[in-house]
């Protein structure tokens, strides 16, 4: 059981609920969730976040405005962000990094793939 | 009348005539025009009302839309919540499993101290009872048959929660399909707009510009969600993503993101995919 405490942000509900689910399985399972990147900002602070992922198309502010508004807020800088996404293009994936994402998941992924992932950037941010 | 005015006058007639068949000319070219407008006025009612039939059922084709979305989106959640339910019941499973092993465990090892203890007394024995008694210790013989079936049981608990993992990563189909939706009913949306337009200018009734309208956001969904598990894409994000953490801004950076990260340039990453 990792204590790490995970934002999950995305506008289905469903996939919400398929990250949830299997963070459940690897670990994690202190979890919140928001449904857009403008409410995903307001719950860092007072749920203490210590890692993100996050969906790139919502309304209000999108996966990539929310990597930029944390990259910029000295607070929180340091927050590994993991984008979860359908949008797969090389200018895509270019954009996400240069918008300074840890990791990058193509929709649909597997259990496996995410696990990989976060330990992937668990072990590179805490290094 | 002197001849120069017979040559005027001879000219003014001409130009009379010339007016006169211009006037018929006209006056048929109008006349075919009235002819076509009336003929065309009934048909652009009935395309115009043509018109405000379908644009009035667009909407409802656009909630019909959304509706979809949010109940395939409700039943995928029920299914997720079994799916759920399901894991916990393997795993609990799984425990009980264990658990009968470790206890059937604890009865055999008690069950080879007394065989072994009723041995001892059997040598102690007259031989015909002696071999009575130890008749009666082979049938209490621990069999480990047993174990090889419990010791499987995990593993098909595992297999069905692989099955329920995989029923899940396919559910993720009801994100991309909502996504293929929204797109289509952004279209739908954008007809509607422009048809209203039309109308609104048709019937002189004050509309908004175009660029105006209101419509969903193209930026809360991609139009070019798929359901591909090839793998081909989250390679390429990898292979990237790869690149630019070997990049020398990216290692300077540990912990916090660096403002000047590397990126590989296109013409790199084309090269890098035989693009």
């Amino acid at each position: 059981m990792s204590d790490k405490r995970v934002l999950v942000v995305d506008d289905s509900a469903t996939m919400r609920r398929i990250v949830i689910n299997t963070l459940k399985t690897i670990g994690y399972t202190n979890v919140v969730e928001a449904a857009d990147g403008k409410e995903a900002l307001g719950q860092i602070y007072p749920n203490n976040i210590d890692f993100v992922i996050t969906d790139w198309n919502m309304p209000n502010m999108s996966g990539i405005e929310l990597t930029k508004a944390i990259r910029n807020d000295g607070n929180y800088s340091h927050i590994p962000v993991l984008i979860v996404t359908t949008r797969g293009i090389k200018e895509d994936i270019v954009e996400a990094l240069r918008a300074k994402v840890n990791g990058y998941i193509v929709k649909p992924f597997t259990p496996q793939v995410l696990k990989d992932k976060i330990d992937q950037i668990m072990k590179t941010t805490t290094q | 009348m002197n001849k120069g005015g017979n040559a005027d006058d001879s000219n003014r007639i001409d130009e009379l005539k010339n007016v006169i068949n211009l006037g018929k000319q006209i006056f048929g070219f109008f006349d075919g025009l009235m002819r076509f407008y009336y003929e065309i006025t009934p048909l652009l009612g009935r395309i115009n009302q043509s018109i405000e039939e379908s644009s009035s059922k667009l909407p409802r084709a656009s909630d019909s839309l959304s509706r979809v979305t949010k109940e395939t989106e409700r039943a995928t959640i029920e299914i997720l919540d079994i799916l759920e339910t399901m894991s916990q019941t393997i795993e609990e499973g799984k425990v009980q499993i264990q658990e009968y092993r470790t206890r059937k465990q604890k009865r055999n090892d008690t069950i080879r101290i007394c065989i072994r203890y009723l041995d001892t007394v059997a040598q102690t024995l007259p031989v015909e009872d002696a071999g009575k008694l130890r008749k009666k210790i082979s049938e209490i013989t621990p069999e480990s048959e047993d174990e090889d079936i419990l010791s499987s049981v995990p593993g098909y608990f595992d297999r069905i929660a692989d099955y329920t993992s995989d029923i899940s990563i396919s559910l993720q189909v009801q994100d991309i399909t909502s996504q293929q939706l929204a797109a289509v009913n952004h279209l739908v949306e954008s007809v509607h707009g422009r048809l209203k337009h039309l109308l609104d200018n048709y019937s002189g009734a004050e509309s908004s510009p175009i660029s105006e309208m209101v419509g969903s956001d193209p930026s809360t969904f991609d139009a070019e969600a798929e359901y591909n598990r090839s793998g081909d894409k989250q390679n390429l994000a990898d292979a990237l993503s790869e690149q630019h953490r070997q990049s020398p801004a990216s290692q300077n950076s540990n912990k916090e993101a660096s403002n000047t990260q590397i990126l590989p340039t296109q013409a790199e990453i084309d090269k890098m995919f035989g693009s």
